[in-house]
């Protein structure tokens, strides 16, 4: 009896398999050529924007030095040296430089643009290379054999890793956009700070001194607390709350040092320094073993305009939303790259622009990452988002406690003074309280408010209340 | 110009090192473009034998005999290709070498590699097919995986026609 046959029973044909074996060989080499094209391109257009680069340093330089004009008319209108007539023909000047900047930066942008949409075009392109690529994988997996489909598939693992280096750079030219954009609205409102002078807009009076002094206090405030231990912190990535009683990763920080005028500048003032005090809880990946990884950051810090307190020994302007979001933006950069929740209370002796609080007041910011919290370092009042739940149990944490009992003294003192004089100066009314300096501020910020008097600095005297 | 980079990277990926331009490297170059087409025709034949064990193990007598006529053409071809004499090719003794005969070199060399990824993966996929129990047409696809062995071994020819007469 004939052998059964086990391999070779003719059920059915082949088929061309030389044709299909040319065909997968032929995609493979296509697919290849194909990557091989658009890192190419996407190099070489990449090389071409890290050329124009170059010419956004120059922008950078000529912008600083715009700013510094700007701030250098501000200072000298302040001190008397210029008339508003002569400060708005100075600003008149400065008009054409500040279109010609506002021109360069546009221009920027609009290249970054044509960049973004070239590399949506390779990976459109990629796209389609990949569907492709599953589809021949799967009919080449129904109708013959695994080691067909591994073949494509490390070709789609080599399109994926291309598609994420593209997305990256991608990535990498928003956040130069975003970086434009806000240098754009810088010098659209550059003009501002000297017609606020100009126009006499209400704007506050704060000393160097009394802004270090407020700074001091806010972080000794929040360190306070932040060290009463059991302490509780919040995460909603975890949907937990850690009772903390010891911080093994804290840290005090001195932003003026670094980036602008020292502590002490050269009459031995005391200037702010914009300093900050860290919180964070991390995890690492095993018990002991592994990289830490942030799950939460409380974080506060002061934020000044150094440069005038060290020109002028005193600031009058608010902050803006351009100066914020320039601040902001490396916070949640940092946070989405990380993945962490980041609070962060930043407190501005000088106050917050009607628009900024517009703004962290609204629901329209609720960032997964980040969360704000703005303090008025002078009138105590704190700014958030009050529809964001995460946020609540930090806000005491930030929150500017002050001694009512001790304002409501000074208040006092001053409306009895105040019976018999003038004007009361600031410095001797410290001299005869012996009162902290936020404290008596606070009082003089409550009297003008309850329209007793209003507040004016005196070159040479320093602030003094008067009728 | 055959000379892009889309095409050398290809042969630098399978050969590493590749590289005609230098003096040094270029004989290297050479026996490790043959040595590769040595070992991925061996790979090759362990398919087909594969295939001609089960078609004996069947009694298919026809197909052992046709698979038995490649082998032993896979095997001539590795012993002229391990044995060629490229080593006295003046390409390799002299300094410099035009571009015009460096193009020539890297196209014969993507022509056998292409030629020898046909090769390599029909053998594959009739192994695969035998496995199925599809076989009814084995003999022509036997028959055609001879005939690109036979145009690999023209190609081969000229190569070595090109490297010895210049």
């Amino acid at each position: 009896m004939a052998k059964e046959p086990l391999f070779f029973k003719d059920e059915g044909a082949m088929g061309d398999v030389f044709e299909v074996a040319k065909q997968i060989i032929e995609q493979t080499r296509l697919s290849r050529d194909e990557r091989s094209r658009v890192a190419t391109i996407t190099e070489e257009r990449l090389k071409q924007l890290t050329g124009k680069f170059i010419e956004y340093d120059t922008i950078n330089a000529q912008n600083n030095e715009y700013r510094i004009r700007i701030h250098q008319l501000r200072v000298r209108l302040l001190k008397g040296e210029l008339t508003p007539e002569e400060a708005k023909k100075a600003l008149d000047a400065l008009a054409a430089e500040r279109e010609e900047l506002q021109k360069k930066y546009a221009g920027l942008v609009e290249l970054l643009d044509g960049q973004m949409k070239n590399i949506d075009t390779e990976v459109e392109t990629l796209n389609t290379r990949e569907a492709d690529l599953t589809r021949q994988r799967d009919q080449y997996h129904s109708a013959l054999h695994m080691e067909v489909k591994w073949l494509a598939e490390g070709e789609l693992k080599e399109i994926a890793g291309l598609r994420e280096s593209l997305k990256k750079k991608r990535d990498s030219l928003v956040e130069e956009k975003t970086l434009i954009f806000n240098k754009k609205a810088e010098l659209a409102e550059s003009f501002s700070l000297v017609e606020d002078v100009i126009g006499r807009k209400r704007t506050r009076y704060v000393s160097a001194e009394n802004a270090r002094t407020s700074e001091l206090d806010f972080l000794a405030r929040f360190d306070m607390k932040m060290n009463a231990f059991p302490v509780k912190i919040f995460s909603p990535h975890e949907s937990k709350t850690y009772t903390v009683t010891d911080w093994k990763d804290h840290y005090h920080y001195d932003a003026g040092q670094a980036t602008a005028a020292p502590v002490k500048d050269a009459a031995d003032t005391v200037i702010p320094a914009n300093a900050g005090s860290v919180y964070a809880i991390e995890h690492k990946d095993l018990a002991y073993l592994g990289k830490s990884h942030r799950k939460v950051v409380a974080e506060a810090f002061s934020y000044c305009n150094i440069s005038d307190y060290a020109d002028l020994g005193f600031d009058t302007r608010a902050v803006t939303l351009t100066t914020l979001m320039g601040v902001l933006h490396p916070f949640i950069q940092e946070a989405e790259a990380g993945d962490y929740y980041h609070v962060l209370g930043i407190a501005s002796p000088t106050g917050w622009a009607d628009d900024v609080i517009a703004w962290v007041t609204g629901a329209a910011y609720a960032s997964r990452n980040v969360a704000i919290c703005l303090i008025d370092s002078v009138l105590g009042e704190v700014y958030y988002n009050k529809n964001d739940n995460r946020i609540l149990s930090y806000i005491d944490y930030f929150r500017h406690e002050f001694d009512r009992e001790r304002v409501d003294t000074i208040k006092t003192v001053i409306r009895a003074d105040f019976e018999s004089v003038e004007y009361l100066e600031f410095e001797k009314m410290f001299e005869k309280t012996k009162e902290e300096r936020f404290i008596i501020q606070l009082a003089f910020y409550e009297l003008e408010r309850e329209k007793v008097g209003r507040i004016k600095f005196v070159e040479g005297v320093g602030m003094v209340f008067m009728r | 110009m055959v000379t892009t980079t889309s095409v050398i990277e290809f042969l630098g990926k399978l050969v590493p090192g590749y590289d005609y331009r230098a003096k040094k490297s270029r004989l290297n170059t050479d026996r490790s473009v043959r040595e590769k087409l040595a070992r991925e025709l061996r790979k090759a034949a362990v398919n087909l034998k594969e295939v001609s064990d089960l078609a004996y193990r069947d009694g298919r007598r026809e197909v052992v005999d046709h698979i038995k006529d490649i082998l032993k053409a896979i095997d001539l071809f590795v012993v002229e290709i391990e044995a060629a004499p490229f080593g006295q090719s003046p390409l390799f003794k002299q300094d410099g070498v035009s571009d015009e005969d460096i193009d020539h070199m890297i196209e014969f060399d993507r022509q056998l590699v292409t030629q020898l990824e046909v090769i390599t993966k029909t053998s594959e996929l009739i192994y695969d097919h035998v496995l199925k129990g599809e076989t009814s047409d084995i003999v022509m696809q036997v028959r055609k995986l001879k005939k690109e062995l036979d145009l690999m071994k023209n190609t081969f020819s000229d190569r070595l026609d090109y490297f010895m007469k210049r």
